[in-house]
Order: structure tokens, then sequence, then C-alpha cells
């Protein structure tokens, strides 16, 4: 069993905690009501790193699409974003990563498949352009919603993409950054009339106006 | 009251007042006045003191351009009382006075100026030398501008970015007129202006119907533009490289991204120099129309100005409008040649007179009370209690200094205009030498008309209306005296006779003049000073002012107060996932660079806690969280070879499934990081490094990489891998039953890693002996790392194991002789003074500073050692980075030392020259007071030399 890296920023008695894939996370306000703005821990969404010269075959090999650096692609419950030269930050069903590993060829280009232990953020709505406006120096309205964006928060690395709809927004971290970034991001989210929820929230489209 | 009767697009809200105190007495304001404007409506002309003479001052010219009139409260410092509006009960007082504003006996100084002249602070007082300290004292306490106090409560500014197309400074004529043609054409842009309104000088001058008009629907047009944001009462601080601006206000600071920029900042008006002109009562002309035309307030009962262009006679012709009496316009030139205007003047009955010489400002009771002149060797005199001057402008150049742009002398209109722009930068209005209402609107629209061509590729520009063919500034509004107070720099009491020594004395350059003179380097950073000086020295050198120059403006364009740059604090944190349960456990805690680690729990005191932690790993078993050091997965082809560039061993010859200890240096041989290497494939390693230097050392990895084109990838799980490491003589034990790892010495001998399941988890265990027991280095995901230690304590309570902090650990390393890399080892620290000359190898063909090396492994000149002392006294213990001595000199010093409970004895490692090493085994320690302590050498590991215990089976 894991815990999410931002466990202990919730408050033990205003939340109800659960399991999303094997991780103990924050699933819902124990008083929940209409949102305006939020933030949520989504770090149950696992990710993998895929490293090395074979990192293009073992995206076709799991028919996954292959985004050019700094770009972003979605297909079917997976995104794909392209960090560097050779490597590939992926999200999704990793369940199908094991058995596909073991399909690519010996003689193939090598490539390292490692489960990438990161925060995941989600926020959006009424609070997060002013939040943005004090934290990040990149106009991120200017970015195509395919582009993977890095940047700093609070001087915090930080990659982030842009949901289609809304000011609204996805950001990864390391886990050990989790904690700071995501206190950091409470408190300015609650100053700008929002509201931190759980990961069940988050993807409850009647109180988060179709977020997901 | 001063108060007059409403008045068209005033700023005041008649029906709501406000009450205030200012040095101890009670007035009434209207809403929307600013202290200036509020006092003066009082009657209250003296408003504040200067910062040398103490003199007695008034308002200059209501716009923040001068900072005659600083205000401060209980809790709020150096307000700037033309722009701050009155806060209902709040009581303020003048800066920069001693025992008052009205009995400031700071006035005394003046009586000192003869021995106070420029620069006199490099004549005087340091003789004699012994007397120094006391004039320093003195001169101390004389400087400065009010008073903070550790009462002042803590407020957080919000500090926030935001981005435009094109952002417009200054919002007069020229600069809506220019925001009304972008916004026509979708340009985001962001328009910002000083004031609390719209209309820069149309706000105070030019009122006639058709310019209110014009006014008006420029302000409507931009009213509904959706691609428009407005800021108000927000200066443009500076502008930085990449056309950054910051913008403050009482809100914060804003960062503004642009990718043009149109400085519409206007014009400053100049003061003319004349004997006493810094009485109350003397202003700027357009001081008085903002007064007038904005508050309501009429500063003077009789009023005098002194004319030096065509806008004294308009400012005489709107004050008169506006009820004002205005008995004589004073011509630095004659007055026939001002035409209509003057004959306007005349026959309303203002007296003209010029050109006028030896103009002088008499004061009584410290206020403003005659003015007197002469005109063709006779003298004049009328009584007054308000003195205009209207002789010039100098163009609001200053963001466009800090932009880069050059500057040419246009003489015709006797003023510095801007010529060569940056990329993305443009000038309209007054700052760009258009002064005609109608010349300034123009400039503001074919400005825009550029930013379109330069952002949009659109048609070409418009050309700029032509420059004025007569001068709105007069090229030499002063007047000597030789009883002297006539003032250049009212921030810093500097005089005509100051330019006129440092002239003298040879700081013939404006970059010396200024700094010798101080000129302009006073809060309003020279505004009414700055172009006055330089024709001053023009004039002295018989040169023209394009000849003399400028001095280079930078930010501030105003004073900022330093809680607005320092905006919300971000100090970034990292966590591991273990704190939690140090928390629970009693962690003392202690910062690690951007990390928080237990220095040991508490048990009990701290010597009890740390015994029984000490005992814990040496007698059962212990777990400390390293999850601290750096961690590094390096995989590709040429993984081997980068490993071997950037560490000083053969990292290549690491077999499978084994762990190699590591040394990194610098290019000049000095010792930087160590780690160890574990290799998990041909092409796969994972490394380690200290926490102190991990993110130098991914650094350094990725650059050889680049450089020399290696085909691997770096990738930094320092934040993403937690790491455990559990350490004592039941820890193989222990661990035997929540895995089935074969954990015997002929299956996973020391230094050996292997990849397996403990308790249920994916991890990565290293054979590896920091404290010198059997010990195994956990290293797993961050989410699972806290499962990890719950089940560990669980397992370990039979063998009662307890968890170890970071001063534990460092005495069991000690005990070892371990060295820690920035510790013990200095800025100048090479493999050959230590006991790490076996990691270095030679045989390979390059590595990080093997070229150094080579030389500096036969120039050995310190040496480091272990030693042992049986001094061991709580009160003066032997500590790090004491000093070696010997025969009075330093030998060397102590950079690891600690009580041993195992061996009875303090021990510890020390750097010493290499001849007194060979020369005694024994040495002598200075302690803190003073007192000596005996050591002498030993061999290290001080404990299981053979090192049994690491590998035992």
């Amino acid at each position: 069993m894991s815990a999410s890296p931002l466990l202990p920023c919730f408050a033990s008695d205003a939340f109800r905690f659960g399991e999303v894939a094997s991780m103990t996370v924050a699933l819902t306000r124990v008083e929940t009501s209409p949102v305006a703005g939020y933030l949520a821990d989504l770090s149950p969404l696992r990710k993998q790193l895929i490293v090395g010269r074979g990192c293009d075959l073992w995206l076709s090999s799991n028919a996954l699409p292959n985004p050019r650096l700094m770009q972003r692609l979605t297909a079917e419950g997976w995104w794909v974003a392209r960090i560097g030269a050779q490597q590939v930050l992926a999200s999704g069903d990793i369940d199908a990563d094991v058995a596909n590993r073991a399909a690519l060829d010996v003689a193939a280009p090598p490539c390292m498949v490692q489960n990438y232990d990161a925060v995941e953020i989600a926020l959006g709505d009424v609070s997060a352009a002013p939040l943005l406006a004090e934290l990040c120096v990149l106009d991120l309205t200017q970015f195509a919603t395919d582009a993977w964006i890095p940047t700093l928060f609070a001087g915090v690395e930080v990659g982030l993409y842009r949901e289609p709809a809304g000011p609204r927004y996805r950001v990864v971290c390391a886990s050990a950054d989790g904690p700071y970034l995501f206190t950091t991001l409470g408190e300015l989210t609650r100053e700008f009339g929002g509201t931190v929820i759980g990961f069940a929230e988050y993807f409850n489209t009647a109180l988060t106006g179709g977020v997901a | 009251m001063h108060r007059l009767p409403p008045q068209p697009h005033e700023w005041v809200t008649r029906g709501t007042r406000v009450h205030f105190e200012f040095e101890g007495e009670r007035f009434t304001a209207l809403a929307g006045d600013t202290l200036t404007s509020a006092l003066l409506a009082n009657g209250q002309r003296l408003l504040g003191r200067s910062f040398k003479y103490h003199r007695p001052r008034g308002v200059l010219s209501a716009a923040n351009h001068d900072a005659n009139v600083l205000l401060q409260t209980a809790t709020r410092l150096n307000l700037r009382a033309d722009v701050e509006p009155v806060v209902s009960g709040e009581a303020y007082r003048a800066v920069n006075t001693w025992g008052g504003l009205r009995r400031d006996w700071g006035r005394a100084l003046e009586w000192l100026a003869p021995i106070l002249p420029v620069g006199f602070y490099y004549k005087a007082f340091f003789r004699p030398r012994w007397l120094f300290p006391f004039w320093e004292r003195l001169i101390r306490r004389a400087s400065g501008l009010g008073v903070v106090t550790a009462d002042f409560p803590r407020t957080r500014r919000a500090a926030r970015r935001e981005f435009c197309e094109c952002l417009v400074i200054g919002a007069g004529p020229a600069g809506l007129a220019c925001a009304r043609v972008l916004s026509a054409s979708g340009i985001r842009i962001t328009l910002v202006d000083e004031n609390v309104r719209l209309g820069g000088s149309l706000t105070y001058a030019h009122s006639t119907d058709q310019d209110q008009q014009w006014l008006a629907q420029a302000t409507a047009a931009l009213g509904n533009a959706s691609t428009l944001k407005v800021h108000t009462g927000a200066f443009a601080a500076g502008i930085y490289s990449d056309r950054e601006v910051a913008l403050v206000s009482a809100e914060g600071l804003i960062t503004i991204n642009a990718s043009a920029i149109v400085v519409a900042t206007g014009a400053i008006e100049q003061p003319a120099i004349f004997r006493n002109n810094d009485l109350p009562g003397v202003m700027l002309a357009s001081g008085a129309q903002r007064l007038v035309r904005r508050y309501a307030v009429a500063p003077f009962l009789r009023g005098v100005i002194v004319a030096g262009n065509l806008d004294a006679y308009a400012a005489a012709r709107e004050l008169k409008a506006a009820g004002l009496t205005i008995e004589a316009v004073l011509d630095l030139d004659d007055p026939a040649t001002r035409g209509a205007s003057a004959n306007e003047l005349a026959a309303a009955g203002v007296r003209l007179a010029g050109p006028i010489k030896q103009l002088e400002a008499h004061a009584e009771r410290a206020m403003l009370g005659r003015v007197s002149w002469t005109v063709d060797g006779i003298a004049d005199s009328l009584a007054c209690d308000g003195l205009l001057m209207s002789v010039g402008w100098a163009g609001a150049t200053q963001l466009l200094h800090q932009a880069g742009a050059r500057f040419e002398f246009a003489p015709t209109l006797n003023q510095m205009l801007p010529g060569e722009l940056p990329t993305g930068v443009f000038a309209a209005g007054r700052v760009n030498g258009r002064y005609q209402l109608a010349d300034r609107i123009g400039d503001g629209e074919a400005a825009a008309r550029e930013v379109l061509s330069f952002l949009r590729g659109a048609a070409a520009a418009a050309p700029r209306p032509a420059l004025e063919a007569s001068a709105r500034s007069h090229p030499r509004p002063w007047f000597e005296h030789a009883r002297r107070k006539h003032f250049v720099d009212f921030d810093e009491d500097l005089q005509l006779h100051d330019l006129d020594v440092a002239c003298r004395e040879g700081f013939d350059n404006v970059e010396l003049l200024k700094r010798y003179t101080t000129n302009g380097m006073g809060p309003s950073q020279g505004k009414h000073s700055n172009l006055n000086a330089a024709r001053f020295l023009a004039d002295y050198h018989g040169q023209t002012l394009g000849q003399i120059g400028a001095t280079t403006a930078r930010p501030f364009y105003h004073p900022v107060e330093m809680g607005t740059l320092a905006g919300r604090r971000w100090r970034p944190q990292c966590a591991s996932a273990l704190n939690p349960e140090h928390e629970a456990a009693g962690a003392e805690w202690m910062e690690a660079g951007q990390w928080r680690r237990p220095r040991f729990y508490r048990r009990g005191g701290e010597a009890e806690s740390r015994l029984a932690e000490y005992r814990a790993v040496r007698e059962r078993v212990g777990l400390i969280d390293v999850s601290t050091l750096g961690k590094f997965e390096v995989v590709g082809p040429d993984a081997a070879r980068l490993l071997n560039l950037c560490y000083t061993g053969a990292v290549d010859k690491t077999a499978l499934g084994m762990t190699r200890y590591i040394l990194m240096c610098d290019h000049r041989g000095i010792i930087v990081d160590d780690g160890v290497a574990a290799r998990l494939g041909e092409d796969h390693f994972y490394v380690t490094a200290g926490s102190s230097h991990a993110a130098a050392s991914y650094r350094q990895l990725t650059q050889v990489a680049a450089l020399f084109k290696l085909d691997v990838e770096i990738i930094d799980v320092t934040r993403q891998v937690a790491a455990i490491n559990i350490a004592g003589p039941r820890a193989r034990a222990l661990l035997a039953g929540v895995t089935q790892q074969e954990l015997a010495e002929s299956a996973f001998p020391f230094l050996g890693i292997r990849e397996t399941v403990l308790s249920g988890l994916q991890v990565r265990m290293m054979r590896v002996g920091f404290v010198g027991e059997v010990g195994y280095e956990i290293h797993l995901a961050y989410s699972e790392a806290r499962q990890l230690w719950r089940d560990l304590v669980r397992l370990g309570q039979s063998d009662d194991l307890m968890p170890f902090g970071v001063e534990t650990q460092r005495l069991l390393r000690l005990e070892k002789g371990h060295l820690i890399v920035g510790q013990d080892t200095d800025g100048v620290m090479h493999p050959f003074e230590t006991p790490l000359t076996a990691l270095v190898n030679f045989k390979k063909p390059q590595f990080l500073g093997k070229a150094a090396l080579e030389t500096l492994r036969e120039h050995a000149e310190r040496v480091l050692i272990g030693f042992e002392s049986t001094h061991v006294d709580l009160a003066a213990p032997i500590e790090e980075c004491h000093l070696i001595i010997d025969d009075r000199a330093v030998q060397g010093r102590v950079t690891s030392v600690g009580y041993s409970p195992g061996l009875n004895k303090t021990i510890g490692l020390a750097v010493l020259d290499r001849d007194s090493v060979a020369r005694a085994k024994a040495f002598r320690i200075r302690l803190t007071n003073g007192a000596y302590a005996d050591a002498h050498l030993v061999n290290t590991p001080f404990y299981d030399p053979k090192n049994a215990r690491q590998v035992a089976a």
C-alpha cells in the first residue's frame, strides 16, 4: 500500500480518505459544497518514464502516440509527453506496460521503463488565473493545449499542461517537492476564492462542472 | 480655508469629510484629497523640512516629482504626500524634524552652512583622527529620512505577473490617443498611469471645452475595448531586459511582460533657481494648476508667475479663470515677444515685467512674503504668498534611459529628445518633444501605427508631427546671488554655488559632478535638478547641452517600499516521505539544505537519547532516513563512459550487481563529491551523491554528457525515490523475515546491489557500510517508503530497533574514519591529502581533474589524519574547526570530533601540515576558552579496524 505524497497536507478531520490504484489519497471533503475554484491531489494517477533510444519503439508497440519534444498527446485514457530527446512521460493504464515491455525484441534499441513516482495536482476555475499570476513567469494562456510546459512554481520545478476547457491545469512535480508546493497552492487557492477538494470530488462533474 | 468652489471634473467628493491629524493638530479634508491638497486647503503651508539644513518647505510640484513633503505615521514611513490619500483618523507628522515641524531645532545646521560645503565630508572632520568616530556618529544620526521601528506591522503585498502585446505607459493625450488606436485593432493592451484618473495634463491644464470633450471621448472609447486593461494609481518603476516592466501600486508589484512598449510619460516642469526659491509658497505653475483643478484648492491668495515660456502665460490665464489672483508675470525675456498671450493678460490687469534680473524671494515668518527683481537695473518688488515657476520642461525620459534609448539634443526645443530606441520601444508626446495638444495626440496615434507595424507587420506608419520651431524651455533659468540660498536640488539642499565649487575643483563631467555634489541622488532622483545642473555645467564650459550629455537614469523611477519588492516569500522545501514518522517518534529537527532531517529522537535528554541510538546500532539494529541523498539513473550505451569521465575511479569495471565507492573532483583536482555507483545492467547504472551536492553533481553529469555528445540519459530521481538505511548486528536477520532475497554473504556480498521485493514492495538494496555494521541501504518509491518504515519498525520491536538521527550517524561513521565531503574536506583539498588516493585511477585516458591531479599527487602539502584524545570535558569540549597550534604556529584544524562511548575516548579527524605530521605524532588543540587539549595521531578506522563487523556472515 502506498500513500500520496500530499497526504500530510490534508487535515484528517476535514477529509475522508481511501484507496485509488492502491494509493491512499484524500477522496472527499467531509462537508461538500459547490466550488468556484479548486485544487485537487491526483497523485494516484500513476506515471511511467520511458528512457532511451528505444522509447519510440516502445510507444508504437503499445499503440501510443509519439509526441515531439515538449508536446503532449492523448489516446484512449493515456497521455504521453516527450520531456527530453529520449525521455517520455506517460500516464494511464499502467497494467499493460509489463507485458508490452517483455514483448520488445532483444535486438531492439535499449529502453528503460520505470514507474515514475510523482505528484499530480489539478487546479482551475476562478482561483487559477490570479494564482498563476503570482506563481508563474509564463503566460500560460498562450500555450496550446497539447504543449508540455516545464517551468517553476514558487521555486519548484514543475511540468504542466492546460486542459481544453476553461482556466484549468494539471501540474506534475517530484514527490519530495509536493507537500511544499501543494501547501503553497492551497493557501493561494483559498485566498482567491477556491477550495481544496478530494480526488473523487474532482471527477464529480456535478461538483466541478464537468472538469473530468 | 483655501477651498475653491467646485471645479469641473474635480477629484474630490464634496459630500464626504475626512478627519486627520498633522503634527498634533486636527484637520478636515474631503474624500479624494491627498495629504498635500488637504493641508493646503486648511491653510497649512509649512509641510516639511529639508534634508541637510532643515529649511522650511512647502508644496513644489503636487505631482510626486519632488520629495518636499514626506510624512510618516506610527506604522508607515516616507509617505509621498502629493499622491498619498488622506486616511480617516490617521495621525501624520513630517519626517526629518528634530522637535517637531515648527520648532525643528535642526534648522540650526543652516548656521553651519559655511563649513558644510559640497563634499564637506571629503574635506573636514577627519582631523584629528581620534575625533572622527564622534563626527561619524553625529553625521549618521543626522542623515536619513524617517524613523523605522520594530513596531511596524508586517504586511504582505501581492507580487504578480501580467502579459500584454503592448504596454502604454502614461495616459495623457499621447498615451490615450495611442491606446485608442491600438485597442481598435484588437491588440491586447495594458495602459498605466501613476495618477488615479486618466488624462494626464488634461486634468489640470487645457481647460477648454474642446480639450475636455476630446478627453471624455477618448476615455469612453477605451471603456468599450475588450482587449484593454487599465492600471491607474500605479507607476512604472523600471524597464528591464526583454521588455519587462515593474509596475508599483499601493496593492503591490505587477511585473508586466510586453511585446512592445510605448513610453508616453510626458514632461516634468523645471524650477527656476534664485535666492530662496525653496520657501513655502514658491512652487511650479503646474503644481498650482493641479491643486486648483483636481482638488479645488487655492494654494495662494496673491500669486506672481516667473515665466520662461508661453506655458507660463497659459497657466496665468487658467488660474485667473479659476478665480485666483495673479498679480504679475515676471518674464526672463521681454514680455513683448510673447504676443497675444501677454496682451491678454495685460488687458486683464496683470502686470508684466521683463527681462528680469536678480530675482529673489523674501520670507515673512519663514513663508514666502514678497518677491523682488530688477529690470534694466531698476529694482522692484511685490507682496505675494505664491510664486509660480514656469520656465521649462524636461522630458520624463527615465524609463527610456533604462530601456537603452540614446538621446540627441534638439537645439530648437533646447531639450534632449529620444533618438535611437531599442527594438519594440516607442516614445510619444511631450517625452518625444511634442507640446501642442494636437501634436501630442498625433504623435500618440503615429506611435500606435508603428507598434502595429512592429507587431503585426501592418502598413508603414504615418510620419510624426513636426517639432515646434521655438523652445519650450529657457536655456538659463538661474540667477546668481552673493548671499546664495539658490537651490538646484531641493532633496539635497544643493545650491548653485555648490555646482560652481565643484566645477572649479575640476569635476567637469556630468557624471562626476553628480557624484561629487550628490545632485540628483535624493528621493526625486534629479527630476527637478538634473537638467539645470547639466545646463550650468554646459554654460560653465561654454558647451551645449548636447555636448555635456546627461547622467544615466536607473530604476526606480520613484522610491519603492522594500515590502513591495519582497512580495510573498517563496522558500521551497523538500519533504521526506518519512517526516510524519519522524515527527511521531519525537524527532528534534535540523535543516539540511532544502530538507529537514532528524538530528536525534528525543527519549529523555539529548545526551541520553543519542547514547541510546548509538547503542542500538552497535548492539542491535537501527534505522535512518537517508532520502536526502542524490540519486540518478544513468542509462544508455555511453553510461559507463560518462561515469568514467566524471569520477576518478574505473566505474566501467564495476561488475553487474555490484557497487563501487566513487569520488568526483573538479577540473582543479579538488574533491567536490562522493557517492556510490551501482551497476544494474550493461548500460544502466544507479548513482548516489552527497545530499548537499546532488544538484551540482547532476549538472556536472549532464554537462559532460553534452560536451562529449554521449549517448546516455541521466534522470535525477533524488526527490522521487526514498532511501532507508538499516544497520546493526541484527539487520540481516530482521530483513530475512520480509524478503525472499537470499541475504547470506555468499549470495549478497558486501557492496552488492539487488533489485528485489521487501515487505511486498519493489526495492533496490545495497550492501553498504557507512556506520561500520552490517547494513543495507534500501531505495524505493517515495509513496511506498512510509509503509516500509512502519513494517520495519514493527518487525524490529522484538530487537528493540531504534530510529537514529544525523548526530548519531556522524559519530558512528567517525568511528569508522569515513570522511564527509564538505566537512572533512575543504575548498582546496584533493584526494592525495586524504586516505582516498586508491580511488584515483590514472590508467584511465581521461577524467575530470586528471591533469591537475597528476601534478598534485607530487605536491600534497597537507594530510587528513585520525586522532585520539583523553580530553573529555562537556563544558569545554574539542570542537570542529578548533586549531592545532604548535610553537605559536597554526599546524592545522579539527574537521570532525566526538566522544565515542564504545571506545571511551574522544576521537576525530584533522587536517594537518604534512611536515608537522612527519615531525611528531602528538599535538595540541586550542579550545574555545583558550586552553589546550593534548591529542595524538592514530590510524583509522578507530572501530573494528579489520572491518569484520561490516562483512559478518
